[in-house]
Formats: C-alpha cells, sequence, structure tokens
C-alpha cells in the first residue's frame, strides 16, 4: 500500500505531517484545528461554523474572498468544512504555489479582520445555508433528529451548523471569544499531500506561521454520554408523499479498541444490494423501495446509522418492525466477511488514489490519536477480523434497549 | 502528451485505454440512446432498462451477481442520461478478470423478469414521488422538462408512463441500444491485457445497430414562469435558463470562459459577488453550460429566503445583462484562464478521472489530442474574442424560470410576471 509519511514540528510547536508522493501533479494543503461543534455550547451552536465561513472574509492583507478568488486563477481547489470534532482548510494546487499558499493562510490565521458587516452579512448567508441542507430537506432534518435522540448529553446532540434561534442570535463577539479560545498553534496541525518534501513544507511554515504566539488553552471538560437504558423513538411530520425511516445506535469513538472492526458491521449490514437490510426490506419484503445506511466515525463516539424508505402505502411502522427484524440474527457467513475485507480495502486503496484523500484519512487519524498511518493499521486489524469477534460486536452495541428512531411522515 | 493513453478500434467500436501502474482498474462502456430517444407515453424505458441490467440473467440470479461484485469489493453504476446509458465499473486490479467477466456475461443479456420490473415500477414511481416532495429536486426536475419541451430532451418519466412500460418495450430498447454501432467503451488503470478485457466486454453487444440523431431544441422566444407550491417550504428554490450548444462547436472553451466569470467560477463569479458576498441574498449561486451531442442546456441555480424571490430573480437578470452589455475585462479573462490552465492537470490523478475525460472525447467525437488542443485554445483567448461570441449565448429575455417556494414565494414571483403552476403527475 502506497503510504509514506513524516512527521516533525515547526518552530512554535505545531505539528506537521508531510506525505510524500512525488508523482502526484498537485499538493493538498491542510490545515486541521481542533474547532469543532463538540467544543461549543448551548446558545452559541454553530459558532465553529461559523468562523470557518468567516475565515473567507478577508485578513490584514487580502480583502473579502480575495484568497479564495486568488486560489483559483491558480487553477486550485479550496474549501473549508466543519464537523464535530474538527475544521479544516484546504487547498489543493499545483506545487509551484505552495509559498503564496501558505502566506495567504497565515495572514488569516495570524490576522482575520472579523469585520461586523461582514459578519452580520454572513450570518444570513449561513441561515440560507441551514434552510437548504436541514430545514427544507426532509433527509436533512431527519438526521438532525436522529443526532438529537442519540446523543442526549454529548455535544454531538447538537448540529454542526448549529440551531436556528442560535444562528439568528449570536454576536461578533460570541465568535471573537470562541475564536481566541479554539484557534491557537496548540489545536492545530498542518497535513501536506502530494508533491512536496518535509524540508520546504517546514521551512515554509516556520516562515509564515512563525510568528504565531502560543496560547495555552484551558481544558474543557465535555460531557459523557450516560448508558442509554432503552429504545428512543421521534416522529417528524412534513409535507410529503413518501414516508422514511431513519435509526441508530451509538458505537465507541475511534480510539476504542473496537473502532476498527465497526467497518465490518456496517458492509454486512448496511452496505449496498447485497446488505442484510436490503435484502430483506427490498428483496425479500418488498416493502421499501430502497435500505441502507453507514456510520459516522467521531473521535468521542461513534454513529452507525440505517434507513429505508417506503414503497406506496406501507406504513413507516411497518418498515420500522422489518428493520428490527433484519438485525435480528448475528449469524455472518463467510461471503460476508469476504464482502467486508474487500469493501474496505478497496475504499482505502481508492481514497490513496489522491492527494487530498490521502491527506484527509491520515489527518482524521491524527487528530484522534496522535498516530497519521493509524487508517492502515485499522484496516489491518478489520483484514484479520474473525466472525466471532464481529458477532459479539453485533450483540454488544446493536441490542434491544440501544437503538433510536426516526419516522419521518406526511399528514395524512 | 499530458497523460499517456491509446485509441484504436475494437470489434467496430471505438475504444481509448490508460495504462498505469496500480492496483485499480476504472472501464466504462457508453451506449447511444438515452431517454430522448425513450418512445412518447413510454417514457421511462432507458431508466427501467439500466435498473434491470443486473437483475438477473441467464444462468444467474441478481442475488448471485450482487453478491459476486460486492466480494469482491468491485463498485459498478448504471444510469440511463437523457443521451446514453453508460455502465462504469471500478475493481481492485486483483478481481479485475471476474469482475469484467460478470459484467460481460450478464449485463448485457438481462432476462427481464415481471417480478423484477414490477418492483423498479414502483421504485421509479417513489423515487418521483420523493422528488416531489423535496424543493431543490422538484425544481431541477421541473425545470429540466419545462426548458426544453416539446423536444424530447424534455423526455422524463412519470407515474403513468413507468405504468405502460411492458417487458417486450425493454426488449426492443435492449435490441435498439446494446449494439456495437452505438456504443464506445473506456478502460483505464492497472490490468495486464486491457484490449482482451475490451474485447471481451464489447463482445456481449450484437452486431450493427442504428445511429441515434435528434434536431437540436429550438430557442426559445420568450420568458416563461413556472411555479410549484410547496406550503411547508421555508426557502425558495430557483432556475433559471433557455437551451444552448452541443459540446462539438468551436466556441466551447470561449463559452466556458464567459460562464466561469459570470456564474460559473464560485466565489470569483460576477453573481456570486452580487447576490451572496454583497447581497447576502443566498448560501449558493451557480451557472453552468451543459451541452451535450445535438444540443445543450444554459442554466443558473439558486436558493431564497421567500421574502426575496422576487429580489433575487431581479439581481441575477440584471447582472447578466450587465455582463452581456458591458463584456468581460481581460483581467477576468486573464484570470479564468488560470483557473483552467491549473485546473486541468489537477483532475488528472486518478483512473477515474482520466477514464471519464477519454469516455468523453470518445462520445461527443472530440479530437484524440483535445486535452493538448484545449491547454493551448485556453492560453490563446482574449476578452473581445469572449465578448463577440458570449453575445449569442445567453439570452436572459428568453429564460424559463422555475421556482418551487411556499406562499410568500408565490407572492413574490408574480412580481417577475405571469406564472403558470405546476402540480405533480
Amino acid at each position: 500500500m502506497n503510504f509514506t509519511y513524516s512527521i516533525a514540528k515547526t518552530e512554535n510547536g505545531m505539528d506537521v505531517i508531510a506525505i510524500e508522493r512525488p508523482s502526484s501533479p498537485m499538493v493538498s494543503f491542510q490545515i486541521w484545528v481542533r474547532a469543532g461543534s463538540k467544543y461549543e455550547r448551548p446558545g452559541i451552536t454553530g459558532i465553529s461554523h461559523m468562523i470557518e465561513h468567516m475565515m473567507f472574509k478577508g485578513s490584514r492583507n487580502y480583502g473579502p474572498q480575495e484568497h479564495a478568488k486568488r486560489i483559483q486563477e491558480m487553477g486550485g481547489e479550496f474549501n473549508a468544512f466543519t464537523s464535530h470534532d474538527k475544521t479544516v482548510y484546504y487547498e489543493n494546487i499545483s506545487p509551484i504555489y505552495l509559498e503564496e499558499v501558505v502566506k495567504m493562510e497565515a495572514d488569516r490565521f495570524l490576522y482575520p479582520l472579523f469585520d461586523e458587516g461582514e459578519f452580520l452579512r454572513e450570518r444570513d448567508v449561513v441561515m440560507e445555508e441551514r434552510l437548504m441542507r436541514t430545514d427544507n430537506s426532509p433527509q436533512g432534518k431527519a438526521l438532525e433528529e436522529l443526532f438529537a435522540i442519540s446523543f442526549i448529553a454529548h455535544p454531538y446532540h447538537w448540529p454542526v451548523i448549529g440551531w436556528k434561534s442560535d444562528i439568528a442570535s449570536y454576536s461578533l463577539d460570541h465568535m471573537l471569544n470562541y475564536f481566541k479560545e479554539r484557534y491557537s498553534p496548540e489545536n492545530i496541525f498542518f497535513v501536506l499531500s502530494g508533491q512536496i518534501t518535509m524540508d520546504k513544507t517546514l521551512s515554509l511554515l516556520n516562515k509564515y506561521f512563525g510568528k504565531w504566539e502560543k496560547n495555552p488553552p484551558e481544558k474543557l471538560n465535555i460531557t459523557q454520554e450516560p448508558q442509554q437504558k432503552g429504545n428512543r423513538w421521534s416522529e417528524i411530520i412534513m409535507e410529503v408523499e413518501v414516508p422514511f425511516v431513519f435509526m441508530s445506535f451509538v458505537l465507541p469513538g475511534f480510539t476504542h479498541q473496537d473502532f476498527p472492526l465497526i467497518p465490518v458491521l456496517e458492509k454486512i449490514i448496511t452496505s449496498g444490494e447485497s446488505s442484510r437490510l436490503w435484502k430483506h426490506l427490498v428483496h425479500k419484503l418488498n416493502i421499501a423501495t430502497s435500505a441502507g445506511g453507514g456510520f459516522y466515525p467521531l473521535g468521542d463516539y461513534s454513529l452507525f446509522f440505517l434507513y429505508s424508505i417506503a414503497k406506496t402505502g406501507v406504513e413507516p411502522r411497518i418498515l420500522e418492525t422489518e428493520m428490527v427484524k433484519a438485525l435480528e440474527n448475528p449469524e455472518i457467513s463467510e461471503t460476508e466477511m469476504m464482502k467486508a475485507r474487500n469493501q474496505a480495502l478497496a475504499e482505502t486503496l481508492s481514497s490513496l488514489e489522491k492527494s487530498f484523500h490521502t491527506g484527509l484519512m491520515a489527518g482524521e487519524s491524527y487528530l484522534n490519536t496522535g498516530d497519521p498511518e493509524l487508517f492502515i493499521k485499522h484496516l489491518n486489524i478489520l483484514q484479520r477480523a474473525k466472525k466471532e469477534q464481529i458477532i459479539e460486536l453485533w450483540e454488544t452495541y446493536l441490542a434491544e434497549g440501544k437503538r433510536n428512531t426516526v419516522i419521518l411522515r406526511g399528514d395524512k | 502528451m499530458i497523460f499517456q493513453r491509446r485509441f484504436s478500434i475494437i470489434q467496430g467500436v471505438p475504444v481509448a485505454i490508460h495504462e498505469r501502474d496500480g492496483e485499480t482498474l476504472y472501464g466504462e462502456i457508453v451506449l447511444s440512446g438515452g431517454k430522448a430517444f425513450d418512445p412518447e407515453g413510454k417514457e421511462g424505458v432507458s431508466y427501467l432498462l439500466s435498473s434491470l441490467l443486473y437483475r438477473g440473467c441467464s444462468g444467474k440470479t441478481y442475488e448471485e451477481i450482487i453478491e459476486k461484485l460486492d466480494s469482491m469489493g468491485s463498485s459498478f453504476s448504471v444510469s440511463a442520461s437523457t443521451e446514453a446509458i453508460t455502465v462504469s465499473f471500478w475493481s481492485l486490479s486483483q478481481y479485475a478478470d471476474e469482475t469484467i467477466s460478470t459484467i460481460a456475461d450478464c449485463f448485457f443479456s438481462p432476462e427481464f423478469s415481471e417480478e423484477e420490473l414490477q418492483k423498479q415500477i414502483e421504485r421509479g414511481i417513489t423515487e418521483l414521488k420523493q422528488n416531489w416532495d423535496i424543493p431543490e429536486a422538484a425544481a431541477s426536475m421541473i425545470f429540466h422538462r419545462k426548458v426544453f419541451e416539446p423536444h424530447p430532451y424534455s423526455r422524463q418519466e412519470t407515474e403513468k408512463s413507468l405504468r405502460k412500460i411492458r417487458r417486450e418495450d425493454l426488449v426492443t430498447k435492449k435490441n435498439e441500444t446494446f449494439r456495437k454501432a452505438s456504443a464506445i467503451a473506456v478502460l483505464s488503470g492497472s490490468y495486464k491485457e486491457p484490449d482482451a478485457a475490451l474485447g471481451r466486454l464489447i463482445s456481449s453487444l450484437k452486431e450493427g445497430g442504428k445511429k441515434f440523431a435528434l434536431p437540436a431544441p429550438e430557442p426559445r422566444k420568450s420568458l416563461e414562469i413556472y411555479f410549484y407550491l410547496k406550503q411547508d417550504a421555508e426557502q425558495t428554490q430557483i432556475r433559471l435558463g433557455h437551451p444552448s450548444f452541443p459540446r462539438k462547436v468551436p466556441f466551447y472553451e470561449e463559452a466556458i470562459v464567459f460562464n466561469y466569470i459570470l456564474g460559473g467560477g464560485g466565489f470569483s463569479s460576477r453573481l456570486m459577488e452580487r447576490v451572496r458576498a454583497r447581497g447576502g441574498l443566498t448560501y449558493s449561486i451557480r451557472s453552468s453550460f451543459s451541452p451535450m451531442l445535438y444540443g445543450g442546456l444554459f442554466s443558473i441555480s439558486t436558493f431564497t429566503k421567500p421574502e426575496t424571490t422576487a429580489k433575487m430573480i431581479e439581481e441575477i437578470t440584471d447582472e447578466v445583462k450587465k455582463t452581456l452589455k458591458e463584456g468581460v475585462s481581460e483581467e477576468e479573462v486573464e484570470k479564468a484562464k488560470g483557473y483552467f490552465l491549473g485546473h486541468f492537470p489537477l483532475g488528472l490523478e486518478t483512473p477515474a478521472q482520466i477514464g471519464s475525460l477519454l469516455s468523453g472525447i470518445l462520445f461527443y467525437g472530440l479530437e484524440e489530442d483535445y486535452p493538448e488542443k484545449f491547454l493551448k485554445k485556453m492560453e490563446s483567448l482574449s476578452a473581445a474574442r469572449i465578448n463577440e461570441v458570449a453575445r449569442d449565448l445567453v439570452k436572459p429575455e428568453n429564460f424559463t424560470i422555475v421556482a418551487v417556494g411556499n406562499e410568500r414565494a408565490e407572492k413574490e414571483i408574480k412580481k417577475i410576471g405571469k406564472i403558470i403552476k405546476i402540480h405533480p403527475e
């Protein structure tokens, strides 16, 4: 498997992971910030994502959107994304532009503008994004509800984009305070993947980010999720013709010993038309037109989820009952094990074809464990998994009383 | 040559091959004759045909086929677009032989069981209903139909048309489209005998076949506004546009540079600057040319609050008119050229990316050295040349506008002009 990396520290202590891929036509420059929705609190939910938006609104030497426009002139790709555990800023560019990009990134991390007028206008933009992704989308709405009932105490409870009333009311001061808390050298590391060398990378990062002073963050006490003592259930009524059911189970997070084996459960139960769920609901019973799922591999806990879409005339309660039945038999065949192993291998090899995705996998591993190579170690553990281990996982985590269900239906 | 490739003809079918070291393989077979060629009144035949390709063939059940491919970690996609039916696959090189055999043995000789056909019809009807449930999907579906009517490009399945389709319609469609005369094929990645693999896939197709052709869609002659009322929509989805040019035109590069500056270039585009950065009216706006074989589409997609529906349409129309009247500047053109010249090589990292590019070259009949010619042409473009071409490319006075929103949005859009209300079919 084609993955080699080196790791070093900038002069002010920020970690740098360099994945050297000499045949790649590009370099993916990624800045990982430990600023995601789990570090927020009620009242300012979504503020991590709001900062991500404001980081495109200008810095000391660059006007609003100038950074983005300049990357585009280079033919590069850029963006940022916020999730539960992190915010990641990235540029995929030709290696000849690396120095200019590092310089621009340092300018916005060290000297962002955060103008109040821009902030208020961008708050409206974020509200439109929320309406598009969640409030105006039946699937988006159901997924938000699924997280909310799966986590009742841990901050994964609230949506990454934030509750509507929080977005509408937070101020520039809220954002500035949160920025000070989370955006400091201690909470940031870099991943570079593609046509680069560690020597060059390190000298550029020292040159432009070296002046950034450390600001030790206060230790946050993140609420742990209490043990679930029974199934949870919720219903959403919207103007829809086609009802559907979402279901979830809370599983361990990235650092847990069982984590590497979760994809086996995911592949067997929810992946594609050979999955247990599809075969039972769509093929055998013909009560759903589609069924599947996946899992959110998060830092503190993971969320394993399933969905099914009702065939015309089928009540969602029937779907729910049959989804539960599809999970009843944890006996696993050799063909299923082979499928899980090969699909996991194929996914990793497919991601390794792209410098950008390789960087993301290494970054995610490093964020959660401090080991950029962990995704490969996890894959090796998965390849050696025994049926008995998966059955034990199934019986432990998908047991009765640990299920969360959201039904979305019309009002007729 | 910016990346290694070779073209040839295998059993009469144009093919392209990109070989490289690695552990994966990507392949594609494109068959002319998609949704636009479905019989009138039986729209959806292409959709059902593509859904049933892997659901059983002589000697193998649907479950056996799926389990075989899934167990190797191979992935595949079968899709019906306006002009073609495409089978693509991705496989670990170690399983490429078996993946290719499974596709060659089964995908082109489906049995079309009555039970599976009825299931797929129900599935298609549910997907249509879901499209009406989701404002974003409903807007795109209505727009595609209304912008092209009555041209065959507007053909889309409905509940009524799907229910009329019988097994023999699929057999007829398959006999028409699964022919060597209407196929192209591509293989990209690491595999020991790519020519033999393509030969294996192509030999599953019947000899001969007809040449598919369509007239170009007629240009629109006036503004038309369609509105679909969705009571609980908290946001209005908006589409604007009209029919446009086909892929193989000498001014394609000029058009995409113009579009980049107008609304295709993200934060660098004039529309994004006006309605998001300065206006705060939306999270996203994008314009695009989508050229096909015989014609194409120019479209602008966005969304906004119900209260700003009319304002958004006015702002967009005004910016389009202004850009057409004043033209684009040399500085904007240079920046756009920088984007295309720099971005092109970045999209050639994986076998699938290169395979898709090669497939486009064959399907649209472009020259074999098109990638190099594209870059050369891009370097030569000037603002004067782009403005000369752009004047005829976009006609805001003839836009078809589609909006999906609530009653406040309906009140708003009536400020733009007379509306025609749309109801689910």
